[in-house]
């Protein structure tokens, strides 16, 4: 995600919320200001849209019910912690 | 604090409707509020016990009006204004001309390097887990009766599980201590456990018999309930050995109102 995605207003011209219009107002600010890069912001977005979350502890849980040896070895990861 | 964040046991917000799919982010600012709080949005990056109170602090008016990520909008920015990093004017002409022109930019700034580095620590997780010296308290089977506690600051203990019998079902260690790490007073390290507690304990006769609740709770809000349980506990059983007069004289009092003649209603 980044600032194009609020530029979507561009082709549909709903309004931004007021949410949304803050949100903007205080990243602008903070990347004027040299606070914070936009690109930080991208990757922690995707870290957590593709990479991490609950929903791999989820697969990891979903295999164990129907492979024994994934299961296993789930729970000898788990012990050497 | 006992605030308005903590709404275990609370009736009346209508039906719970799972979403399929969902996606991680509804909306796109969404997504920018949580990159620039975890980012730390100017500020040094705050524990996530400290992110967790600047939420339960809000006001509880708005935060009832609120959606999950309007929160960490409003305690972002709490914390941005609090921290000297932006003032509220700035925030508010920001938003007039944004307002004003609709087509504006945000601007961009790249940072590859710590977009890298930031990338990785998330990939590679925080762990809370500590090591310290003292022994655990209980073990896996005690019984344990969780303590009345009521700080003014953040706490992991919910209210509704406050001065409940459970039972230990799992050790994890020692973990920072979130009721002292949210206010800046140090990680202080506790054992961590998982505590069963069973629905006819939190909710009364009237919970279902089989069903229970687990909550994973720092040593400190537990003391000891009469040692170790028997491996399966019903629901609803008077207890017998009850380590204080307090826990003894409602354990009576359950049971005497279970056993009423059936139909006639307790008063």
């Amino acid at each position: 995600m980044s600032e194009q995605d609020y530029e979507k207003g561009h082709h549909h011209p709903r309004p931004l919320s007021p949410s949304a219009l803050r949100a903007k107002a205080i990243e602008a600010l903070l990347i004027e200001k040299g606070l914070l890069a936009s690109d930080v912001i991208d990757r922690i977005v995707e870290t957590y849209e593709k990479d991490v979350g609950p929903l791999n502890g989820a697969k990891v849980v979903a295999r164990a019910w129907y492979d024994p040896a994934y299961k296993s070895g789930c729970s000898r990861m788990g012990r050497r912690q | 604090m006992n605030g308005i964040h903590d709404m275990g046991g609370m009736d009346g917000f209508g039906p719970m409707r799972p979403e399929t799919n969902e996606p991680v982010f509804h909306e796109p600012w969404e997504a920018r509020v949580f990159g620039m709080s975890m980012a730390g949005a100017g500020l040094p990056p705050a524990p996530i016990d400290a992110r967790r109170h600047r939420i339960e602090r809000l006001d509880p008016a708005l935060y009832m009006a609120s959606s999950y990520y309007e929160r960490w909008l409003v305690g972002m920015e709490e914390a941005i204004v609090a921290g000297g990093v932006l003032s509220r004017e700035e925030i508010e002409a920001k938003i007039n001309e944004f307002s004003a022109h609709p087509d504006l930019p945000v601007p961009r700034r790249e940072d590859p390097t710590t977009a890298e580095r930031i990338s990785a620590l998330i990939r590679k997780g925080n762990p809370v887990t500590r090591t310290i010296r003292s022994r655990p308290r209980f073990a896996v089977g005690d019984r344990v009766i969780t303590r009345n506690l009521n700080p003014h600051g953040h706490t992991r203990l919910p209210r509704y599980s406050r001065g409940k019998r459970g039972v230990v079902v799992a050790y994890h260690g020692a973990h920072v201590f979130p009721d002292t790490n949210a206010h800046g007073l140090g990680e202080n390290p506790q054992h961590l456990y998982t505590v069963r507690i069973s629905a006819r304990e939190l909710w009364g006769d009237t919970a279902e018999a089989n069903e229970s609740v687990l909550i994973d709770l720092w040593e400190s809000y537990l003391g000891s309930d009469g040692g170790e349980a028997k491996p399966l506990i019903r629901a609803g059983q008077p207890k017998a050995k009850s380590a204080t007069s307090k826990a003894s004289s409602r354990s009576h009092k359950a049971s005497r109102v279970r056993s009423r003649p059936a139909g006639q209603k307790s008063r």
